[in-house]
C-alpha cells in the first residue's frame, strides 16, 4: 500500500465512524453544531497522530517491543491519556470557549476506540511515518464524518450552520419557504441516532449496489466466455 | 517472575515520563488558565467601569455576596469604590445583582444581572429605577419598589446585604465625623418651603454646637435657619446630607411643589410606582388655610393588573381618589395600610398636607 492509499483509506473505505463504527458515543453527543465537530476533529487529530507516532516509535525497537508486548494495552492507554490531557490543558488555556463546548468529551477521547484501535491495529506493527500518515487519514476521515452528521443535525434542528464562533450561516429562510420551523428534535440524542442511522443506511445501500454491479459484471463476463 | 518485574518497570518508567510531560505542560498552561478565569470575572465589572482605571482587588466570599471587587485609585491606592455581586431569592428564582458603592457609602450604580421571576410581572425588576442611585446604601427608605412583592423584596434584600458588607469594606476609609441629627421635619412655611423643603436640628463638632439648618430636596445644605449662626464646615455638611438621607422621618419623594397664596392653592408632588411621572395633588384650601376645599390628583400611575383595581375602586386613578375620599371623610389615614408604591406615595402626600394644615400658617 502506498502512502496515498494509506492516507485516503480513512476517508471512505475504512472510515472509523461510518464503516468501522468506532467511537460513536462522543461523536453523537457533540455533533449539535458544525463548530463542535471541527473542534472535536482537531482535538482527535492531534491525539491520534501523536499517539500513533509515539506508539510506533516505542514498538519499532525490537528490544523495547519485547518488553512492552505483555503490557501493551496499559502502555497505550497511558500514552493516549497523557496526550489527551496535554491537549485538554492547552485547549483550556488558549481555546476556552471550545473547551467549554466540548466539555466532558475531551477527556473521553482517552476511551475513544478509534485511538486505541489504530494503536493496536496499525501503529504497533508499522513504521513511524506510515503510522503518522494513517493517523492523519483516520482523524480527517473521522472529522469529515462528524461534519456530515453535525451539518444535518444543526441545519435541520436549528436552521443554522455555525462554522466558528460568530461565523454563522443562517439558513432558516429555507424553512420559511417551506412554511415550517426547524425540527428541534434533531439537536437531541434521538436526532443524533436518526441522522447516524440514515447515513449508515445510505452508505450500506450504495455499497450493496456496488457489490451487485460487480457480481453482475462478473456473471456477464462468465456468460461471454 | 522476571517477566513480571520487567513489565512493572516498563509501566513505572512510562508513568514517570508521562508525569514529567504533564507537569511541564501544566506549568505553562496553569497561569494562563488562572489569568483567563480572573479576566472573565473582571469582565462583569466592565458593565459599570473601565477596568483599566483602577487597581482591582477581588475578594471571593461564600454566601449571598459571592464576590467583592475593591476598586482602588491607581496612584494613591486608596479604596474608591466597591462592586458587589449579590444574590437573594425572590418569588421563584435567585435574583443576582451587581451593586457599586462609593467610598462615601452612596450607591453609584446597580443592575439586575440575572433572574428567573415570573415573566411580565416579575421581570419588571430588570432595568427598573429603584431610586437608589446617589442614596446612602443604608437608606432603604429611599428604595422605591413595590414593597409587597417577593421580587422587589429580594432586590431590597440585596441592597441591605451590600450595605452591611460595605460598612466592613469601607471601615477606616469613610471619615468619622461627630454629627447628630436631632430632628428632621418638613418646612411648613409657605414662603420658603418650595426652595428649602426640610428643616434639621443638628448637633455637631467636638464642642457639640447645636443649630438649625434648611435642607434642599436632595438633603443638601441650603442655609442656616438663623442667619447669624456660623455655617458648619463642608465636611460636616457632606456628612449631614448623608445622615439626612438615612433618617426616616421625612421622605424627599414627597414634597410641596407649588403654592399660590392668593388662591390658597397648594401642589404636592409624590413619587409612586411611575417615578418618572410623579403624582401631583392640587389642593385648594379655605381662606384661613386650615381646611381642605378640594383635592384633585393628576396621576400617571399604571397598574400591571388593572383588573383588580378596576373591580374595587373604579378606573385609574382609582387608588388616588379612593385615598383622597378616605382622607376627606375622616381627616386621618392612620388605619390605611399602604402596601403598594402608589398607596404609600399617596399616604405620604396626605400626611404632609395634614401637617401643613395643623402647623402651617
Amino acid at each position: 500500500m502506498n502512502q496515498k492509499d494509506n492516507f485516503l483509506k480513512g476517508f471512505v473505505k475504512e472510515n472509523p465512524l461510518f464503516v468501522q463504527v468506532l467511537g460513536t458515543c462522543p461523536s453523537l453527543a457533540v455533533t449539535t453544531k458544525v463548530e463542535n465537530a471541527i473542534g472535536m476533529g482537531i482535538a482527535v487529530f492531534f491525539v491520534l497522530v501523536l499517539s500513533n507516532l509515539v506508539i510506533s516509535l516505542l514498538m519499532s525497537r525490537p528490544a523495547w517491543r519485547d518488553m512492552i508486548k505483555p503490557v501493551r494495552i496499559p502502555v497505550f492507554i497511558v500514552v493516549i491519556a497523557t496526550l489527551v490531557t496535554v491537549v485538554e490543558m492547552i485547549m483550556h488555556a488558549y481555546l476556552t470557549s471550545l473547551y467549554v463546548a466540548l466539555g466532558v468529551f475531551i477527556p473521553l477521547i482517552v476511551v475513544n476506540c478509534i485511538i486505541l484501535g489504530r494503536a493496536e491495529a496499525f501503529a504497533q506493527s508499522n513504521k513511524p511515518l506510515d503510522s503518522v500518515v494513517d493517523g492523519m487519514g483516520m482523524a480527517l476521515g473521522y472529522m469529515v464524518a462528524l461534519l456530515v452528521i453535525s451539518f444535518f443535525r444543526e441545519f435541520i434542528g436549528a436552521g443554522t450552520v455555525t462554522i466558528w464562533g460568530n461565523l454563522q450561516i443562517d439558513l432558516s429562510f429555507l424553512f420559511r419557504v417551506i412554511g415550517i420551523t426547524p425540527i428541534d428534535m434533531f439537536l437531541k440524542p434521538v436526532g443524533a441516532f436518526l441522522t447516524f442511522g440514515f447515513i449508515l443506511a445510505v452508505l450500506a445501500a450504495s455499497a450493496n449496489r456496488k457489490i451487485q454491479k460487480q457480481k453482475q459484471s462478473a456473471l456477464t463476463k462468465e456468460a461471454a466466455k | 517472575m522476571k517477566k513480571g518485574l520487567v513489565s512493572g518497570l516498563v509501566l513505572l518508567a512510562l508513568g514517570l515520563i508521562c508525569g514529567l510531560v504533564l507537569a511541564s505542560v501544566n506549568a505553562i498552561t496553569a497561569p494562563v488558565i488562572a489569568e483567563n478565569e480572573y479576566r472573565a470575572k473582571l469582565a462583569i465589572l466592565g458593565e459599570f467601569y473601565d477596568v483599566d482605571d483602577f487597581n482591582i482587588e477581588l475578594l471571593e466570599l461564600s454566601g449571598a455576596i459571592d464576590s467583592v471587587f475593591l476598586l482602588k485609585n491607581k496612584t494613591t491606592n486608596v479604596l474608591e469604590k466597591a462592586v458587589y455581586s449579590v444574590r437573594s431569592y425572590g418569588y421563584q428564582s435567585d435574583i443576582v445583582m451587581l451593586i457599586a458603592i462609593n467610598a462615601d457609602m452612596t450607591v453609584d450604580k446597580y443592575k439586575v444581572v440575572s433572574q428567573g421571576e415570573t415573566a411580565g410581572i416579575g421581570d419588571v425588576i430588570v432595568g427598573y429605577d429603584f431610586q437608589m442611585q446617589g442614596e446612602n446604601i443604608a437608606n432603604l427608605d429611599a428604595f422605591a419598589g413595590p414593597s409587597a412583592t417577593f421580587s422587589a423584596n429580594a432586590v431590597r434584600a440585596c441592597f441591605q446585604l451590600v450595605g452591611a458588607r460595605a460598612a466592613i469594606d469601607f471601615a477606616g476609609v469613610t471619615p468619622q465625623i461627630v454629627l447628630t441629627i436631632n430632628s428632621l421635619v418638613y418646612n411648613l412655611d409657605p414662603a420658603t418651603f418650595l426652595t428649602k423643603p426640610f428643616v434639621a436640628t443638628i448637633t455637631y463638632g467636638e464642642t457639640n454646637v447645636q443649630t438649625q439648618v434648611y435642607l434642599a430636596l436632595n438633603f443638601a445644605f441650603v442655609e442656616m435657619v438663623n442667619p447669624l449662626d456660623p455655617t458648619p464646615e463642608q465636611t460636616f455638611l457632606t456628612e449631614l446630607q448623608l445622615k439626612a438621607q438615612q433618617v426616616s422621618t421625612v421622605s424627599n419623594r414627597t414634597y410641596f411643589s407649588a403654592y399660590d397664596a392668593g388662591t390658597h392653592t397648594l401642589s404636592i408632588t409624590t413619587r409612586g410606582y411611575n417615578s418618572a411621572n410623579p403624582i401631583v395633588l392640587v389642593v385648594v384650601l379655605n381662606a384661613a388655610e386650615d381646611a381642605v376645599v378640594s383635592i384633585t390628583p393628576t396621576s400617571a400611575e399604571s397598574y400591571i393588573d388593572s383588573h383588580d383595581y378596576a373591580g374595587t375602586y373604579g378606573a385609574t386613578p382609582g387608588i388616588e381618589n379612593h385615598l383622597i375620599a378616605r382622607y376627606q371623610a375622616s381627616q386621618s389615614l392612620d388605619t390605611v395600610a399602604g402596601a403598594t408604591v402608589t398607596s404609600s406615595a399617596m399616604i405620604r402626600a396626605l400626611q404632609l398636607l395634614q401637617s401643613f394644615l395643623e402647623g402651617g400658617e
